[in-house]
């Protein structure tokens, strides 16, 4: 547990994505972030595209989001923007964690 | 007979309206649910929005923010008036109207009225008031979408210096029984009220300005579609006491209307009584001269 990330992404409409995960790429204006358990505190900014998260055993999944912002602290990832729409969760092209 | 045919088709009618306004108030009543339910979703955006915000308003970043830098003089306010979709929700509109014709003869600068709703197209725009557009298609729950739309066109509006302040007008949800007529200035962005948070060691990605452009983007909008659900939820309460008190009021009708019914039959079988004895009299009568 102590290498997992709360992953969290909240919408107007509430929270459209929350789940311990191993691993988040963040898409921002100059190119993505990687963010693994233990990152410095971070703000960031997130433009439209995939936040990409993974589960472990090769297991990921990506999440359709628009423009916003990420705050990264304590190993809690809370990405606020306009919208977000989960994709099917599939064997994922990061690292197996 | 004529009387009691009148009186019976007059239940008849108050009975239909009966149903009707008690049909109104639990579409109300439902509307009133999903309304409060969106807007607590919502709730969790506003207050993480505004936690990274009070932290990043007391920078530098701030003053060169489009949004939060206050203009020297308001030449030329917006007005976003947030009336209903329809009447029928007792002195709602109406007294939201009065309250912005008074707001803006205190108000600085010359102003217009952006206008969120359907209602009093044909009292409104005749009225005088400067109206500049008018989302009419807002529907009766309102998602992030619509909120979008309004907040885009706003912007526009503020950064292209067609309004130097824009204020929303629209009716407090305090309770059930109770909203109130408020105007909030949302351009420039108020900083949120609390403490300053001190300022914490943090990286940003790309920079801090970058960051806050994109919060307040989203804040932005957030105060909007969190006003736009607030007025629905006063429409929507203020509709369902209307109708609450509706139909309470066709049920004393209907218990007056019984009562005449009554009296009138009551009439009609006196009448009937003693035209039979009168009958009855006058037969006897003649029966003895025989």
């Amino acid at each position: 547990m102590k290498d997992l990330l709360h992953l969290s992404i909240i919408t107007a409409e509430g929270a459209a994505y929350d789940r311990m995960v191993g691993y988040v790429n963040i898409p921002t204006p100059t190119g993505s972030v990687g963010v693994l358990s233990g990152h410095a505190p971070m703000l960031c900014a997130v433009k439209k595209g995939l936040v990409r998260c993974g589960f472990g055993a090769g297991r990921g999944q990506s999440i359709r989001v628009g423009s916003g912002v990420a705050n990264i602290d304590s190993n809690q990832v809370t990405i606020l923007v306009s919208d977000a729409s989960a994709e099917t969760e599939s064997p994922s092209a990061s690292p197996a964690l | 007979m004529a009387n009691t045919h009148a009186i019976k088709a007059r239940i008849k009618s108050v009975e239909n309206i009966r149903q009707i306004t008690k049909s109104m108030k639990m579409v109300a009543a439902s509307k009133l649910r999903r309304v409060q339910t969106a807007r607590g979703s919502l709730a969790l955006m506003a207050e993480k929005s505004r936690e990274i915000l009070q932290e990043l308003t007391a920078g530098e970043a701030a003053a060169e923010n489009p949004f939060l830098a206050a203009r020297p003089e308001v030449k030329q306010s917006c007005y976003v008036l947030f009336v209903g979709n329809r009447g029928l929700c007792g002195v709602y509109n109406s007294a939201l109207l009065h309250f912005l014709e008074t707001e803006m003869a205190r108000g600085e600068g010359a102003g217009f009225v952006v206008i969120c709703g359907s209602w009093g197209q044909d009292i409104i725009e005749p009225s005088g008031l400067n109206v500049r557009r008018r989302f009419a298609d807002m529907s009766d729950v309102p998602d992030s979408k619509e909120a979008r739309q309004l907040s885009d066109y706003l912007k526009k509006l503020y950064l292209a210096g067609e309004a130097d302040r824009i204020v929303m007008v629209y009716q407090k949800y305090l309770s059930v029984l109770q909203q109130q007529p408020c105007a909030e200035i949302f351009l420039p962005l108020q900083p949120p009220e609390g403490e300053a948070k001190a300022e914490r060691e943090r990286i940003f990605e790309p920079d801090r300005k970058s960051v806050l452009d994109a919060l307040t983007e989203l804040y932005v909008s957030s105060t909007i579609f969190s006003a736009m659900l607030e007025a629905r939820m006063g429409e929507h309460a203020a509709r369902m006491c209307s109708m609450n008190a509706a139909a309470d009021s066709t049920e004393e009708l209907m218990g007056k209307l019984k009562q005449a019914l009554n009296h009138a039959r009551q009439a009609a079988i006196t009448t009937e009584i003693s035209e039979i004895v009168g009958g009855a009299q006058a037969l006897s009568e003649n029966n003895g001269r025989d």
